[in-house]
């Protein structure tokens, strides 16, 4: 038995079926986490959780029509990458032929060519894009550029595959199926560890905690531990609905793919993504709020006032209006008795 | 014309029921941390002052709003929240100078005085009514009232006791 027929024959089973049992592992892993975590939307309820799912996928979501370029690109590179391997004519043949003896109409072959093309050029510009721009490069891993890589590659043997265009080359001409179908089931094996991932950008994210609140499967959480906001989130329960990115007052989150093998057995784990200084009041030194946030509220609202958290604000006010009014008799002593007795919850 | 709630503290004998109430009929939970008006105590001096939301005119809070979910409301003369847009950042919390807004981490939603659309319990549960709710135009009138009535007492206080030596 050669390498080509081991391809073809048992890896293709092994891949095929790895691929149906991690989908249905993934799916149980998904449902429990949503069942046991699902008490924040209670008004709501788990029919509007699941409902949520894969909202982000549709084009006229808040989250898309923020960039709708990049997201029309997006739309027609995952609408490419389902219908072509599954309306290619090549591919039907194979399934008529093999024991299932499937058959479905094929997709016009110049039309998948041209589907083809249009995907590899989007990849292209995908991966230049992640090269070029700082802020991506700098935020991204050699495991996202591979991502894009591999989604590439047996889209491109494909079509060398379908014109013959390297067939006179020695190595490439002789090996371009095996490369094509074990590119092609390594694409299927990585789709089996892809997560979504959000981030948030640590330049404009001011810690408001807005994404956590609005995530409807709890993905996100925020703890507030002494002076720090700690940000985490729980990858098997992240559905994709994109409320954290259209929610965004700074357009700070995003949602992006994430390979990690690792992350598939760990189910319930969290992870922490940002953390974030949180102010503390002057008065009583409790931490109330983000010091990010507070300092952009201070650029709408600049007061001595807004130092002190929200209860001791409450006591000073008290303490200015009695100060300012008729029946404060003997300043002196009273401020001192104000001082020392301030109540602060 | 708006009606506006008159806090008058020398009255207040800090009960608390106005918190109560406040957060029973809101979100129907008999717990103080819930209310939208709360008092402030100096057990000491015997100072109670309650605190509510001043409904400003050119509110922080709504500059403040990422979203514009805080707008003033001139027929009711109050700053309102619309929960429908609200995303929960407490950028209002933050700024507030009075600290009158808090947050709910149990329903994501900001606590907010909303006059009970134009019914505050805490007026109709207030006794002594420390807490009151009048004309907008009228809290200078009643306020100045009270100083005028306070003034003459003092002088027949004063004659009184002059009289007595």
């Amino acid at each position: 038995m050669d390498f080509y027929s081991i391809v073809e024959g048992p890896l293709l089973w092994i891949v095929s079926l790895v691929f149906l049992a991690g989908l249905l592992i993934r799916l149980s892993f998904f449902l429990c986490s949503i069942i046991i975590s699902n008490n924040r939307n209670e008004e709501k309820g788990q029919i509007y959780t699941i409902s949520t799912l894969g909202r982000f996928f549709l084009p006229l979501h808040k989250a898309s029509t923020k960039k709708p370029f990049y997201t029309a690109l997006r739309y027609i590179f995952h609408g490419c990458l389902f219908v072509v391997p599954i309306g290619l004519s090549g591919h039907i043949v194979l399934w008529t032929e093999s024991r299932f003896e499937w058959d479905w109409t094929a997709l016009p072959d110049t039309w998948a060519d041209w589907m083809t093309l249009i995907l590899l050029g989007f990849a292209a510009y995908f991966l230049v894009r992640r090269l070029i721009l700082t802020n991506l490069r700098r935020s991204s891993s050699i495991l996202d550029i591979l991502l894009i890589l591999i989604t590439a590659l047996p889209f491109l043997t494909g079509y060398f595959l379908a014109h013959g265009t390297l067939d006179s080359m020695a190595f490439l001409g002789d090996n371009m199926v095996i490369i094509h179908m074990l590119s092609g089931q390594l694409m299927i094996l990585m789709a089996l560890f892809l997560f979504y991932k959000p981030r948030l950008n640590i330049q404009a994210c001011t810690g408001c905690a807005s994404c956590v609140q609005n995530c409807p499967t709890e993905t996100l959480e925020a703890n507030d531990k002494g002076s720090l906001r700690i940000f985490s989130y729980a990858h098997f329960q992240c559905i994709c609905c994109g409320s954290c990115v259209s929610v965004c007052p700074e357009g700070a989150a995003e949602l992006r793919h994430e390979i990690n093998a690792k992350r598939f057995l760990q189910v319930f784990s969290k992870r922490e993504i940002r953390s974030v200084e949180l102010e503390a009041c002057e008065r009583c030194g409790a931490y109330f709020a983000p010091e990010p946030q507070m300092g952009q509220i201070g650029l709408i609202f600049a007061s001595d006032c807004i130092k002190c958290c929200p209860n001791c604000r409450k006591t000073k006010m008290g303490e200015r209006l009695h100060q300012m009014s008729p029946w404060h008799r003997s300043p002196k002593e009273s401020d001192e008795t104000l001082k020392t007795d301030s109540p602060c919850r | 014309m708006a009606k506006a709630l008159y806090i008058d503290y020398q009255k207040c004998t800090g009960c608390r029921l106005c918190e109560l109430v406040c957060a029973v009929s809101h979100d129907g939970i008999s717990n103080p941390a819930r209310s939208r008006i709360r008092v402030i105590k100096w057990e000491a001096e015997g100072l109670y002052i309650p605190m509510s939301c001043q409904q400003c005119q050119e509110a922080p809070c709504m500059n403040v709003c990422p979203v514009k979910a805080i707008s003033r409301d001139e027929e009711m003369g109050r700053v309102y929240v619309d929960y429908d847009v609200c995303i929960g950042c407490r950028a209002c919390v933050g700024v507030c100078p009075f600290g009158a807004m808090s947050f709910n981490t149990i329903d994501k939603k900001v606590l907010k005085c909303d006059l009970c659309d134009g019914d505050p319990q805490c007026v109709r549960f207030c006794e002594v009514k420390a807490v009151d709710f009048v004309e907008a135009d009228e809290v200078c009138i009643l306020k100045s009232r009270n100083a005028a009535e306070r003034v003459s007492a003092a002088g027949k206080e004063a004659s009184a006791l002059e009289a007595q030596l």
